[in-house]
């Protein structure tokens, strides 16, 4: 681990959603004792599928919504639900979110300059008038709106999807914030938009030292923005690693899975995963079980534990295959066979 | 992402303001502009009564019972006072009670279901509860009981006897809408930026709702139009002013349908009506401008 | 040997607000029997446009068609009534995004076979049922899945079953538009490997369009790249790793590869695509090109760069623009 506390913690964090019928009462976990740390000034990037629980974490950690088990620790601090407002707006000061879909994220009736200015108006950053305005000027410019003067009146509408976009990151960046939490950020632009986007981000983190949990389904740009990557499956962490490590050195069937899907050509060999197969929820098993290659009669009985893979930093897996074998030095060997 | 026409983003109107927003595109509709204009002939008439009327209405010193004449346009009740100029000051009540009740209903069915909304949990059932026991009582019904106490009720208090009735609906819809809009990101946005919740309930959800909240004030107060006329022809409310209501109300007790003075019933049923309808106009072109599918088929 | 499909100088106006805006222009490219064209586009390109607009799915209240579209020789867009009707399923079939939740969600799957088979004359239902299971045999779903309803399948299934209605009338043109989108890259994978192998194995021509272009150059034989209503580059997938166009440079390069770490950075298109009621004159990326010059200010034309195989591109530089790669790769 690094040697300096993690700014974020979660530890052990679970979130059950409830559907209530009138027959019955089901539980569906979204998360499931999920443990992720992000040290100060690090990038750390999410990626999963839709469902897999990704963007549940990203509204635990804005405090739009509860754990439903286990505890989020910010900056030394267990976040208590039952927090005062005051410490609360110290929190939303500090951690700030970007949303995927730059269309629903603006509100339609407000100007830019709304936009941008309400962070710094709230936490009362830049007294009102002429030094807000010219803060939310300088903020338009820091996001590559040029010049920001001409962006201040204009209406969510009169803008582009990629404009939109930075209208949101400039919002976030208002407060000066410790941490960012950008859920899909350019999944809804254009492909020539991505980029320069992903770039921005970059630029922010280096010149604001801002950490970052980046929220993805793609390994690519995951590997491009962060320093470690988290791969999530139903609500669980399959496999974690500095981000070079696990594209070079996948342990993980579904991390490998996944990689392959998105580098190999099509109509070469054999479809990559196994039958077809819903999970039940009440299963006891591992999740990915019902389309793991490689799984093994145990992967249906028991769920696997997360552990650190020895002879190597920061590298965690959660996978029978894996922890299967008598000792860490020849569990390294027990990979699974792809 | 969607493989459409880009629709250009700098040739629609640039917006001014919320209140240029609804309005202009509503002129735009050839229903919404019938109601408007309706609805300003009968302001205009309220307010230019003092002028436009020729006698002062509760004179009963003409011919009773004549029919149209160049004196009276439209001829005189059985008591002898002028119609038209009844018809002119019977104006002002139906205007005043349908804004007033509109405006009342509106303003508690904003607070009511934007705050059950935005804040749920134990509040947004207790809320719903008041307004489900409200929204089962029978409207006109509970008027007619309340107002037969209320002997000399003031217009004031007939728009509060229908406002008690029917604030339910309007809470419910924007409720509905609210929690709509609630899980919109630029919510959980504004959230995140730390506005509070009187700032997300007038700020960021209720300008998104402007066209529902304009629907429920003219339903309102084509509700209040008929309901208050249906109080005064029963006798209930005032019988004393002069309003449309009242016309009927006494054209009823003097027979007049039975002797044929058609003069006498047909100007306020109808005034009604065109008020009434007035108001309908403006909600279905309201109807139109936010219903992309209703707006096609207009063209 | 014919060509499948062979679309020739295609425009299409859209009817919108009283007004007439061009979205596609001046699109021209072929198919060949058993082959896959990848048509790339931003959204707004008018790809989806282009795959509508072929498959005559085109609403003529709604949008006007012109250029020549011919499926296997046939002037497909001079056919009205019922003989487009028979045509258009018999010899194209569209796979959406849309079309898995255009299942219809009260009948089973079963009946959204049967019901399609009926509709072209095939109306015994045993041999309906056995054709069905057959079908889905293809796209490895069990028999047992046609007493199912759309919502008690995965998106992946659905998306199976859709494939399996598309092959029913044996086409010889499959259009997909975004036929995966929706699903994750695993899904993604097994599905589009499975068209590829059944592609081999049936002989059926495919459009696949996509705004994903990583993903064509990983699945198709040929790629064509469309920007703002016109066709800017085609030619087979190696080719573009020195692609002759600015924009589809810039495209290709706009991708992360899987190996790359941020030190190595890269960067997107500047500005974004043009508002197609007001095209930039000349050549209408220009506005965004980094190889922009005095000559791109008149409209350059779709010229072919060579025959065998066929790769053509829209911009007046590409000489200059080969020329210079040459260079640098030298």
């Amino acid at each position: 681990m690094s040697s300096s506390p993690p700014l974020i913690e979660l530890r052990n964090v679970s979130k059950v959603f409830v559907n209530r019928s009138l027959r019955q009462r089901s539980v569906v976990y979204a998360l499931r004792e999920v443990s992720l740390t992000i040290a100060r000034g690090e990038v750390l990037a999410l990626v999963g599928e839709s469902g897999s629980g990704k963007s549940t974490t990203a509204q635990l950690l804005a405090r739009l919504t509860h754990p439903s088990g286990g505890e989020i620790w910010f900056d030394g601090r267990a976040i208590n639900r039952q927090a005062g407002a005051r410490e609360l707006r110290q929190y939303r000061r500090r951690v700030q979110m970007i949303f995927q879909d730059p269309f629903s994220s603006l509100n339609a009736v407000h100007t830019v300059g709304y936009h941008v200015g309400r962070p710094l108006a709230i936490h009362r950053l830049v007294p009102p008038g002429r030094a807000l305005a010219a803060q939310v000027e300088t903020l338009l410019e820091t996001v590559g709106l040029h010049p920001g003067r001409e962006f201040v009146s204009k209406f969510p509408h009169q803008l582009s999807g990629g404009q939109r976009q930075r209208v949101g990151i400039a919002r976030a960046l208002a407060p000066n914030p410790d941490v960012l939490i950008a859920d899909e950020p350019t999944s809804m632009l254009d492909v020539s938009l991505r980029l320069d986007v992903m770039n921005l981000l970059l630029d922010l983190r280096t010149t604001r030292k801002v950490s970052m949990l980046y929220i993805t389904h793609d390994l690519s740009g995951a590997n491009y923005m962060a320093d470690r990557i988290a791969v999530m499956y139903r609500g669980t962490i399959m496999e974690e690693a500095p981000a070079d490590v696990l594209m070079k050195d996948p342990v993980h069937p579904y991390t490998r899975l996944l990689l392959d899907a998105s580098t190999a050509d099509f109509g070469n060999g054999p479809s990559v995963a196994g039958p077809l197969g819903a999970l039940d929820p009440s299963s006891p098993g591992c999740p990915f079980y019902p389309r793991c290659p490689s799984r093994m009669p145990v992967c249906s009985e028991t769920r696997p534990v997360s552990a650190w893979i020895a002879d190597e930093a920061e590298h965690r897996v959660s996978c029978h295959r894996y922890h299967d074998a008598e000792s860490p030095k020849t569990g390294r060997d027990a990979q699974p066979k792809v | 992402m969607i493989d459409a026409p880009s629709a250009s983003v700098s040739s629609r109107p640039r917006r001014v303001g919320q209140w240029l927003l609804v309005v202009r595109p509503l002129l735009r509709n050839a229903k919404a502009r019938t109601g408007v204009a309706i609805f300003l002939f009968f302001g205009l008439v309220a307010l230019l009564a003092p002028i436009l009327s020729p006698y002062n209405p509760h004179l009963t010193i003409f011919a009773p019972g004549a029919s149209p004449s160049a004196a009276h346009w439209l001829g005189t009740t059985q008591s002898g006072q002028d119609i038209l100029s009844q018809m002119i000051w019977g104006t002002r009540q139906p205007l005043e009670i349908a804004l007033g009740a509109g405006l009342l209903t509106t303003l508690i069915a904003v607070g009511i279901g934007i705050s059950a909304g935005l804040f749920g949990g134990v509040y947004d059932e207790i809320l719903m509860l008041i307004t489900n026991i409200f929204l089962i009582l029978p409207g006109l019904v509970v008027v007619i009981v309340i107002s037969s106490y209320l002997s000399s009720a003031n217009n004031l208090m007939i728009s509060l006897v229908i406002t008690v009735t029917s604030w339910p609906w309007g809470a419910r819809v924007l409720r509905a809408q609210t929690l709509n809009l609630k899980s919109k990101d630029f919510v959980k946005a504004a959230i995140v930026a730390g506005e509070m919740r009187f700032r997300l309930a007038f700020f960021e959800v209720l300008p998104n709702m402007t066209s529902l909240v304009a629907s429920n004030f003219f339903f309102t107060c084509l509700y209040a139009v008929v309901t208050a006329a249906s109080l005064q022809f029963l006798g209930l409310g005032n019988i004393n002013t002069v309003s449309w209501g009242s016309i009927l109300y006494w054209a009823n007790n003097s027979q007049a349908l039975m002797i044929g003075a058609w003069w006498w019933f047909v100007p306020p049923g109808l005034a009604i009506g065109l008020l009434g309808a007035a108001f309908a106009l403006i909600n279905f072109g309201i109807d139109e401008l936010t219903n992309p599918r209703l707006r096609r088929e207009a063209k | 040997m014919q060509p499948v499909l062979h679309v020739e100088g295609l425009w299409v106006d859209y009817f919108t607000r009283g007004r007439r805006l061009r979205v596609v222009q001046d699109v021209s490219f072929a198919i060949e029997r058993g082959e896959m064209l990848g048509l790339a586009g931003e959204s707004g390109s008018g790809k989806s446009t282009v795959a509508l607009a072929v498959a005559r799915l085109l609403r003529p209240e709604n949008a006007a068609v012109g250029g020549m579209v011919r499926l296997n020789g046939t002037d497909f867009l001079a056919l009205v009534g019922e003989g487009l009707r028979q045509t258009r399923w018999k010899s194209v079939a569209l796979v959406s995004q849309s079309a898995m939740n255009a299942l219809n969600p009260v009948i089973n799957i079963f009946r959204q076979f049967d019901d399609m088979l009926t509709a072209h004359g095939y109306t015994d239902a045993v041999q309906n049922r056995h054709r069905a299971a057959e079908l889905l045999d293809l796209v490895d779903l069990p028999e047992q899945v046609l007493n199912r309803f759309p919502h008690q399948l995965s998106g992946g299934m659905k998306q199976r079953v859709v494939i399996a209605l598309a092959l029913a009338l044996h086409p010889d043109l499959i259009i997909m538009d975004e036929p995966t989108t929706a699903l994750d890259v695993i899904v993604e994978r097994e599905i589009l490997s499975k068209v590829k192998t059944l592609q081999r194995q049936l002989g059926f021509s495919v459009l696949f369009i996509t705004h994903d272009l990583d993903l064509l150059l990983r699945l198709t034989d040929r790629v064509a790249i469309m920007y703002a209503g016109q066709l800017v580059e085609t030619g087979p997938v190696g080719h573009f790793s020195r692609s002759l166009h600015p924009y589809s440079r810039a495209l290709v390069q706009s991708f992360p590869s899987l190996h790359q770490h941020a030190s190595d950075r890269r960067r997107g298109i500047p500005g974004a695509p043009p508002d197609l009621s007001h095209p930039p004159a000349g050549c209408r990326f220009h506005p965004r090109c980094v190889f922009v010059a005095d000559v791109c200010q008149t409209a350059p034309a779709w010229e072919a760069v060579s025959e065998d195989p066929l790769i053509a591109v829209r911009c007046s530089r590409w000489k200059e623009i080969r020329d210079e790669f040459v260079s640098t790769v030298d």
